[in-house]
């Protein structure tokens, strides 16, 4: 696929900013993430080479799940909002991106599952 | 501490205690009225489970980790013994000696010859004579401090009496390691209940999506295209096969979902991964069996399309358009049916008033992850503060904190028109003068109100641990550094304490009171906004990556930083200066 990388960035109240990034280099993929427990900036991002089966499988199901996402979700009648940010950029220096204040789409929780599952497959967290 | 069976409601009396013993005895009476109107929603977020039991699992990895270096001797003093956090790099490094790069006290472990592994009876019985060998030389010459032993000569040091002295110690260790395994297996037991609460509600949701697919099946079966029943009807002989082919999850788009309007007007100006989803429906439907997982080009499509039979298996853009529509809809009835079904959920809408209406409103904010709300209750004709307080995945080693702050926020909760609400300083409403001016996703009051809400959520929670009360999580699992939660930055809290000590009880009636005026005419409003603005700036600041521990990073930011500081204190200066004006008007 003509993708550069993908980024999901998710800024909750208690925590430090929570990435997630896939960086597509050709040869060398990669992937790097906060671990879901770290607090404090002191913890550093992690870093995985990944293989082709593991991007091609990510790719599929993140495609399939947020392709018929819109592009906001905002609730401001809300406390302590969580703030959310997916982009994916390609190539050709396009980019789209998905944004949310404490509003998700219905399936968002299955783009976290396969985070999680991602990077416990590639002995992360 | 049992997370399954989270009861919030029995801590308020303690919270409340600690509340009143912060803000002034004088706030006792209206302080417990508030707080006697919050709801407490604790239903439970499986994910927020598994990754507590993950964090449990780690915690007793540390916890049996600095057990086995003291039992052997080793010095670990220097290590943080809050359990919460991970090991310090100089005890990871001793633990790497004995053991190699893993993590041993893990479920997943399994011995190989590596560490002191390498002198374990199985292990020897279990691999190739080289690779223990290899295993044993590898741990015994560092811990001999040389590398003088080798294959070569090793069989003639397994002779000498340094030999024997070094063998028993290693199977002393071993025997440290066997006891600490056992006391680790026997805690993961304890703790199994996590894991197995997650894969039942996993099945059961399922179970509900499973019937979902079933029934999208059949509303659309008659609908898809003649080529693809034939397939399916010829390929696949139950339903289940048939609809794991065509919807394998509920939750994710189709393959088939890729030949909508939308995606094929956008193939042309978006993106390449719709030729690849497209591909992958082609290879299901088993046209293309030599297509590859990896084929994803324009070519490649276009030169499928052109083979006979292909174009029989596309759907048209009505049919998928209806495919999606009724998935979307499937999916969301599931989820419903999952949430309001669930044992939490029914027990906690007890305390609501039972109408379809409010059920709703609840399932929306559950679907947000809401953490405190307004809930209009219809048949009681009154608005109500309510704590939703499921374990999150990252609220770990901050439960009582993370709990504190949100009832601070429903206790501070004033109920405006129309349904409209706030708490403290801040109004929930997206009009536009009520914006930050810096962060445009923010309110003008929120980060005060933000600020605020942690610096006495500190105060509270001090108050309760220092007193030996812990809530939600044991005393060796909380993390107690307030620099670590980071909803509100210690550089913004540290501005306003001077604020909050000088003007503590006028600060404390405006809010509880959700009138202001007290407040505002002893400080004067327009420094009231100064100051607020103040606030805004230096978190957007901190946001724009201010670092006050390295100045040399982003310096352009310290300045600024440095004209807000000098600016505080001249809204500290005109504060004091109208109160010494006011005081002499009154004389």
């Amino acid at each position: 696929m003509d993708i550069r990388r993908i980024i999901f960035i998710k800024k909750s109240p208690f925590r430090m900013e929570y990435l997630f990034l896939l960086q597509l280099n050709g040869n060398e993929n990669m992937i790097r993430f906060t671990g879901l427990e770290s607090r404090t900036d002191k913890e550093s991002i992690n870093s995985k080479v990944v293989n082709d089966t593991i991007v091609t499988n990510f790719l599929e199901h993140f495609f399939r799940i947020v392709s018929n996402w819109n592009d906001t979700y905002i609730n401001k009648n809300t406390l302590d909002a969580t703030t959310w940010n997916i982009v994916i950029e390609y190539k050709n220096g396009k980019q789209k991106e998905y944004q949310g204040v404490d509003s998700y789409p219905i399936n968002f929780d299955s783009l976290e599952r396969l985070i999680d599952k991602t990077i416990k497959e590639i002995g992360g967290d | 501490m049992n997370l399954l069976e989270i009861d919030t409601k029995k801590y308020i009396p303690k919270i409340l205690e600690a509340v009143i013993e912060t803000w002034g005895e004088e706030y006792r009476y209206i302080l417990v009225e508030k707080a006697n109107k919050i709801k407490n929603i604790n239903y439970i977020d499986e994910r927020g489970i598994l990754h507590y039991h993950r964090f449990l699992e780690n915690c007793i990895q540390k916890y049996l980790s600095l057990k086995f270096l003291e039992e052997i001797g080793v010095d670990t003093s220097q290590d943080d013994k809050n359990l919460g956090l991970p090991l310090d790099s100089n005890t990871k490094e001793q633990m790497n000696q004995y053991f190699g790069n893993r993590c041993i006290f893990s479920p997943d472990f399994w011995k190989d010859a590596k560490g002191i592994f390498a002198f374990d009876k199985e292990v020897i019985e279990d691999f190739r004579k080289t690779s223990v060998e290899e295993g044993q030389i590898e741990f015994l010459n560092p811990l001999r401090g040389n590398s003088e032993i080798t294959i070569s000569n090793y069989e003639q040091f397994k002779q000498t009496k340094e030999y024997s002295k070094l063998l028993k110690q290693i199977h002393h260790y071993l025997d440290i390691y066997k006891k600490l395994d056992h006391e680790m297996k026997k805690y993961n037991k304890k703790i199994q209940k996590y894991s197995d609460y997650v894969d039942s509600e996993d099945k059961r949701k399922e179970r509900i999506l499973d019937l979902k697919r079933c029934e999208l099946y059949q509303e659309i079966e008659s609908e898809l295209p003649e080529s693809l029943r034939k397939y399916l009807d010829l390929k696949y002989q139950t339903l289940e096969q048939k609809l794991r082919f065509l919807f394998p999850e509920l939750d994710e788009k189709s393959y088939i979902e890729f030949f909508s309007k939308k995606d094929e007007d956008n193939l042309e100006t978006e993106t390449c991964n719709v030729y690849a989803l497209r591909l992958c429906y082609l290879r299901r439907v088993g046209i293309h069996n030599n297509l590859n997982i990896y084929d994803n080009s324009k070519e490649k499509y276009e030169e499928c399309l052109k083979q006979p039979g292909t174009q029989e298996f596309i759907p048209s853009f009505e049919l998928v358009d209806k495919i999606t529509r009724t998935r979307e809809k499937k999916y969301e009835e599931g989820i419903k049916e999952f949430i309001f079904t669930s044992q939490t959920f029914l027990e906690n809408f007890g305390q609501m008033d039972n109408l379809e209406e409010t059920k709703e409103y609840v399932y929306n904010l559950i679907l947000n992850r809401t953490k405190v709300a307004n809930i209009p209750l219809a048949d009681e004709k009154n608005n109500y503060p309510a704590i939703f307080f499921p374990i999150r995945p990252s609220y770990n080693g901050i439960l009582d904190l993370a709990y504190i702050h949100e009832f601070i926020h429903a206790l501070l909760y004033f109920s405006l028109y129309d349904n409209r609400w706030g708490s403290g300083f801040d109004i929930c409403d997206d009009d536009p003068a009520l914006l930050n001016p810096y962060r445009l996703n923010k309110r003008k009051y929120e980060r005060l109100n933000e600020t605020i809400t942690d610096i006495y959520a500190v105060k509270v929670k001090n108050i309760l641990h220092k007193k030996g009360i812990y809530l939600f999580e044991p005393k060796e699992l909380v993390n107690e550094d307030n620099s670590a939660w980071n909803n509100t930055s210690l550089i913004v809290r540290k501005m306003l304490n001077p604020f909050l000590e000088k003007f503590h009880h006028e600060v404390i009636l405006s809010l509880v009171t959700a009138n202001y005026s007290i407040l505002l005419d002893k400080v004067g409003s327009e420094n009231f906004e100064e100051l607020n603005d103040c606030i805004n700036k230096v978190d957007y600041l901190i946001d724009c990556g201010l670092n006050l521990e390295n100045p040399e990073h982003k310096p352009e930011l310290i300045i600024e930083y440095k004209k807000e500081m000098s600016r505080l204190e001249k809204i500290y200066h005109n504060m004091d200066n109208r109160i010494q004006v006011v005081t002499e008007a009154h004389k």
